[in-house]
């Protein structure tokens, strides 16, 4: 049953680092392909600023959650490694439990933002709905809390976040 | 909504929330989301401020700045720059540190990233200044500070994070013309500095590079600093966006490094990739988070609350903008650069131009000071990845880092103190 779960996550991992990496490949090159359209073909293209919005946030929402599950988030652990041991674990519980709060959040009103904006297009490109980019936001959030999960009940030693700076 | 409770809660848990070790972005989040509960704004509002602040297609030059500088990283861009900065001071007294400061200085205008910049040139340089008889403090010492040089010199994706935080009312342009000479000075002071080191020390000199292999190295690496004139190039002649001109940056690095330099591989791609949505995720959600948390600031009139309380204490501006650094080089030494902007230029800002202080000015001294700081124990990311690759103990760099310390904060001053060296380009360059 664990290394089942844990099967699942790294193929959610995969899954979130696929869809990041794809949206930012994706972006780069539809943008260069637009100012491309604008100044060579002298016909701008109107979608490649649209789209890039739409994987903006697919990048956003599901790379941010597979750094939570790769520990890359930044955070400051200076004072909480200060804390004396028995305080220290207590520390990571309640870190971990507002990691699941926040969660919580995205999937609840993250969902509910998706209801009311399913059916608005962009109004520069009508082929995508609102509530589809913004569907990451929900899904993303449930998958954090899956990680979350994994982490608390199942891999407990695996890091939260690191010290450090892009 | 005008009380001071309000205010207190929203940065005080916030606060609290980072010092328990809950990832910076979140504990954002969960502050804001507590704040919005006891002033009774409704969730839904402050999601939808969370993701308006990603679904920004000017914001979108920070990924691709990062992409960008990995491929060039990746592409063997930083020992081309290192072999290309030894043409120029490789042949002084304590050349290596010279290269090491120019190759960074050259970097930072691809890459943008302190720890991109001690990672790429620091894993060259640092084993070779060891080899060749350098101290190890030193070697990481120099490596380091030279490496925030980077993040005022153009382009800089933090310049984006700060004109973003402003409201997107102050130009990525200007910024970008103001970083260059503080950016340089901060890199001529450092090699004032290990000149002096390396002469009493007696630091070896490195040969004469022939005019030939100087040719050649001289168009490998000009090659690569293509990608800066494309950037600054094009955002600062009006021909493309932030956006546009990182994303050509980021095809064209992919063409330079795969088809010209040919040290970048297709395979790797996925790699990179993976490393690039680990790096820009944590910036772009943690400035989906500052939306919501600058929404409920604006809401509850903090920016304005902060300058009547900057103006009880002082109504002399440079008072105010000592009291501003001191602050900002204490925060900067717990917390990183991408926060503290999204934190305190929506704070700070209205405080310093209510002084008469120009955005575009501030936003260069908020760089440079917060740059000290990711240098500084005790959280000094730069700091951290140096020690690492020169294999000394933080505690050992630390206690001879204060030589460069002190070289830094004079910049700091003088670029605080006399707003020409910021603003002359811009101003040159016809307006802000």
């Amino acid at each position: 049953m664990t290394s089942r779960y844990i099967k699942l996550m790294d193929l959610l991992y995969f899954i979130c680092v696929f869809i990041a990496g794809g949206a930012l490949f994706i972006m780069s090159t539809i943008i260069a392909w637009g100012v491309f359209t604008r100044y060579i073909l002298e016909s701008g293209s109107f979608w490649p600023e649209p789209i890039s919005i739409f994987l903006a946030i697919q990048l956003t929402f599901y790379g941010a959650a597979a750094c939570y599950r790769a520990g890359t988030h930044i955070s400051l652990q200076m004072f909480a490694q200060m804390l004396p041991a028995p305080l220290k674990r207590w520390q990571r519980h309640v870190v971990d439990l507002l990691m699941a709060a926040i969660c919580l959040f995205m999937v609840t009103y993250g969902a509910s933002l998706v209801k009311t904006t399913y059916f608005q297009a962009y109004p520069e490109f009508q082929y995508i709905r609102v509530g589809v980019a913004y569907s990451a936001i929900p899904i993303a959030g449930l998958i954090t809390l899956l990680f979350v999960i994994e982490k608390v009940v199942i891999r407990p030693s695996l890091p939260t976040a690191k010290e450090g700076d892009i | 909504m005008g009380g001071i409770f309000g205010p207190l809660l929203l940065i005080g848990s916030m606060l609290l929330l980072v010092m328990l070790g809950v990832p910076i972005a979140y504990a954002i989040g969960i502050a804001t989301l507590i704040t919005a509960l006891y002033i009774g704004i409704p969730l839904e509002a402050i999601l939808l401020k969370v993701s308006d602040g990603v679904d920004n297609f000017s914001l979108l030059a920070i990924p691709f700045f990062v992409f960008a500088g990995a491929l060039m990283a990746q592409g063997g861009m930083a020992w081309r720059l290192v072999n290309f900065a030894n043409i120029f001071v490789g042949f002084i007294r304590g050349g290596l540190a010279m290269v090491n400061i120019l190759a960074s200085m050259f970097f930072g205008g691809i890459s943008g990233s302190s720890v991109a910049d001690v990672s790429s040139i620091g894993s060259i340089l640092i084993p070779m200044m060891k080899k060749e008889g350098y101290d190890d403090e030193f070697s990481v010492n120099i490596t380091i500070t030279s490496a925030t040089q980077g993040i005022v010199i153009p382009p800089s994706h933090n310049a984006v994070i700060y004109s973003y935080a402003a409201g997107g009312a102050v130009s990525i342009a200007s910024l970008f013309l103001a970083g260059f000479i503080p950016g340089v000075m901060i890199g001529l002071s450092l090699m004032v500095l290990s000149f002096i080191i390396s002469t009493k020390r007696k630091y070896p000199k490195g040969k004469m590079v022939p005019l030939r292999e100087a040719i050649r190295i001289s168009g490998q690496a000009l090659l690569g600093l293509v990608t800066v004139i494309i950037i600054v190039g094009g955002v600062i002649g009006g021909i493309f966006t932030a956006t546009e001109s990182s994303a050509i940056a980021v095809v064209y690095s992919f063409v330079v490094t795969l088809f010209v330099y040919r040290d970048f591989k297709y395979r790797q791609l996925p790699g990179l990739l993976h490393g690039v949505v680990k790096t820009v995720s944590i910036v772009m959600i943690l400035i989906g988070f500052a939306a919501g948390f600058a929404y409920l600031m604006a809401l509850m009139q903090v920016p304005a609350k902060a300058t009547k309380f900057f103006l009880s204490i002082s109504n002399n501006k440079y008072v105010i903008l000592a009291l501003i650094n001191l602050m900002l080089l204490i925060l900067g030494t717990i917390m990183d650069m991408a926060p503290l902007l999204l934190i305190c230029t929506p704070i700070m800002l209205p405080v310093v131009t209510s002084f008469g202080i120009h955005p575009v000015h501030f936003g260069i001294i908020m760089m440079l000071n917060l740059s000290i700081g990711l240098v500084t124990p005790p959280v000094g990311s730069t700091l951290f990845v140096g020690c690492a690759i020169g294999e000394v103990s933080i505690e050992r760099v630390s206690r001879k880092l204060w030589p460069f310390w002190f070289a830094m904060l004079t910049i700091l001053m003088l670029v605080t103190y006399f707003p020409f060296f910021a603003m002359w380009i811009p101003t040159v360059f016809g307006g802000f």
